[in-house]
């Protein structure tokens, strides 16, 4: 049996834990070899920018794991591109399978997930 | 006929809470199933045995375990986030009887086997 | 409780679990005498899973479960050795959480 699930980040990702807990239920999802797909929208978009180091204000920088996604299966990640915008960065990590898409795109692409958590 | 399983993020004490109770009762009214609430993040310190809330105040926790009685669902929580919120299932426990230790696996079962999963 | 092994002379704070509570302290001498609390003796074998799983951690700082530990070991060791079985039988008690404890890393979440 297996299912689909849509983690979506919306927070940026040291004021609160819900980035790491947001990416920890997300690996036990891979782990278990669930389809998952982890989209970035608003705020959430801030944990895609390159060279940022969680250590430096004493959290544990999570965010390196991202770079160990494949080896959990995970290989779909959609970015809003307006959030991008909106927040004037201008890259974000360069990771396997990431798409910047429109609001529009990012929506058709979440219908293709059974579930959806929202952190 | 749908299958359930409702996620709980928030913590008992907010009002977002009492949105769960409701559901459950509608998801049994309407002749669904649920089968089972899991509790992640905030939402594990209902387990609590030493929480107290006001009479007066809308009693979450007690709310959810009669239901969990009455209509035969688990509650899961998962015992990582409950460690860190000062949770424990060694003696002497503070985790409530009623409530499952359960991890993120139990998650992953839970969505496997539900036609819908709602986060609350 | 506090819980501390006695290594060159200093003394190293374990968790209740007997996991080393900062990762840092890790020296490869450390592995063996953990082990040993165990009653496991560490060939070669134990020792390219515990480096592969501190490398691991140390790059990603996450403790590979099982699965992605086996996906990951696939490129470097072969199909021979990155599968659970293998794994099992060098670690009986669970390879992610005896390789992760024998490397000096943080206990892997419970939840899992």
């Amino acid at each position: 049996m297996s299912t689909s699930i849509a983690v979506i980040n919306t927070k940026a990702p040291f004021s609160t834990s819900d980035g790491k807990d947001a990416l920890d239920l997300a690996l036990i999802f891979g782990s278990y070899e669930q389809e998952v797909g982890l989209f970035f929208i608003g705020d959430g978009v801030w944990q895609l920018v390159s060279n940022t180091d969680g250590s430096l204000l004493n959290i544990k920088d999570y965010l390196k794991t991202l770079d160990a996604l494949e080896f959990y299966d995970i290989e779909q990640l959609f970015v809003c591109k307006q959030s991008i915008d909106a927040r004037s960065i201008n890259a974000v990590k360069e990771l396997e399978g990431i798409t910047l898409l429109e609001a529009k795109e990012l929506q058709t692409q979440l219908t293709n997930y059974k579930h959806v958590l929202r952190f | 006929m749908s299958t359930f399983c409702i996620v709980v993020t928030a913590p008992p004490h907010q009002n977002q809470s009492a949105t769960v109770i409701e559901l459950i009762e509608a998801i049994y009214e309407q002749g669904h199933n649920l089968n089972g609430v899991f509790l992640y993040q905030d939402a594990v310190l209902a387990a609590n045995t030493l929480t107290n809330m006001p009479s007066d105040e809308f009693n979450f926790i007690e709310s959810l375990k009669t239901k969990s009685k009455n209509l035969g669902f688990a509650i899961h929580l998962c015992i990582t986030a409950a460690e860190k919120r000062g949770l424990t299932d060694q003696p002497p426990s503070n985790i409530d009887a009623a409530f499952t230790i359960s991890g993120l696996g139990e998650m992953v079962e839970l969505s496997n086997g539900a036609d819908r999963v709602i986060q609350l | 409780m506090t819980n501390t092994l006695e290594f060159n002379g200093q003394d190293v704070a374990l968790d209740q679990a007997g996991y080393l509570k900062d990762h840092t302290q890790w020296h490869r001498d450390l592995a063996p005498l953990l082990a040993e609390k165990d009653e496991l003796t560490l060939t070669e074998a134990h020792w390219e899973v515990i480096n592969f799983v501190r490398e691991f951690y140390l790059k990603f700082n996450t403790s590979p479960a099982i699965r992605a530990l086996t996906k990951a070991m696939k490129e470097e060791f072969g199909e021979e050795k990155a599968n659970s079985r293998y794994l099992y039988r060098l670690f009986p008690e669970g390879p992610a959480k005896q390789a992760t404890k024998y490397a000096g890393l943080p206990k892997p979440a419970r939840c899992i």
